[in-house]
C-alpha cells in the first residue's frame, strides 16, 4: 500500500470528521469544503492533483460519519481501510459513480465491525 | 471531477432548508453529485442520469432511518443505484 494515499486518506477522514462538528459546518459541507480547498492546494503545488483529490475526497466520505457513533480510531481504521480499497477495489470499479463512496461505506461497516468485536473480546476477558 | 461533485454540494449546504425536511435535500443532492461522477460511457444521456436519479431518491427515502450516521452512506445510494441502473440495461437489451 502506497504510503502517499495512506496519509492523505487519513487527513482528508481526520479533518473532515472535526470540522463537521464545528458550528457552522455539517458533514456535507465539511465534505464538499475541504474537497475544494484539498483541489486547489494539489493543483497549486502541482502533486500529482487528479489521483490525490481523488483520494482527499473519497476519504472525506469517511469523515462525514457522526460523531456520536463513531469516535476517532474508528475514523482513522476506515481511513486506512479506505486507502487500501481505493487501491485494490476502485480500479475494477472504474466509471461507476459512487465507486469512492461505496468504498468509503465498506471501511466504516468493516471498521464498525471490527471495534464491535473488540468490545466483545474486552468483555470476555477476566 | 472533484471539483464538479464538490462545487454544487458546497453552494447548496448555503441554501436553507426547512424544519420538517431538515438537512435530507442537501444530502440528496450530495448523492446525485455522486452519480454524477459516472464516465460518459455508462451514461450517454440525460434520461439514463434522470433514471438514476430517481432510483437514487426511491433508495434514500426508503432507506432514512437506516445506517445513519455511517460515512460514504450516501456514496454507497449513489453506486447502488448506478449498478441496479445498468443491470438493469443489460436485463433489457
Amino acid at each position: 500500500m502506497s504510503i502517499d494515499l495512506l496519509l492523505i486518506s487519513l487527513l482528508g477522514a481526520i479533518s473532515t470528521y472535526l470540522l463537521a462538528k464545528r458550528n457552522r459546518f455539517d458533514a456535507i459541507r465539511a465534505s464538499s469544503c475541504l474537497s475544494i480547498l484539498a483541489y486547489g492546494i494539489f493543483h497549486l503545488i502541482d502533486l500529482n492533483t487528479e489521483l490525490y483529490s481523488l483520494v482527499f475526497f473519497g476519504s472525506t466520505f469517511v469523515g462525514m460519519s457522526a460523531p456520536v457513533r463513531f469516535g476517532i480510531e474508528s475514523i482513522c481504521l476506515s481511513a486506512v481501510l479506505f486507502a487500501l480499497f481505493f487501491e485494490y477495489l476502485i480500479p475494477h470499479l472504474t466509471g461507476f459513480g459512487g465507486a469512492l463512496g461505496i468504498s468509503a461505506f465498506l471501511s466504516v461497516c468493516l471498521s464498525h465491525i471490527a471495534f464491535l468485536l473488540l468490545a466483545k473480546i474486552k468483555s470476555f476477558a477476566p | 471531477m472533484v471539483l464538479s461533485a464538490s462545487l454544487p454540494a458546497f453552494i447548496a449546504s448555503f441554501v436553507p432548508s426547512n424544519k420538517t425536511l431538515a438537512h435530507h435535500p442537501h444530502a440528496t443532492l450530495y448523492a446525485g453529485c455522486f452519480s454524477g461522477m459516472c464516465s460518459a460511457e455508462l451514461i450517454e444521456s440525460m434520461w439514463a442520469l434522470s433514471f438514476i436519479c430517481l432510483i437514487g431518491t426511491l433508495l434514500y427515502v426508503s432507506s432514512i432511518r437506516l445506517f445513519s450516521g455511517f460515512g460514504g452512506r450516501l456514496g454507497g445510494i449513489a453506486f447502488t443505484s448506478v449498478a441496479i441502473f445498468v443491470l438493469t440495461r443489460q436485463v433489457l437489451m
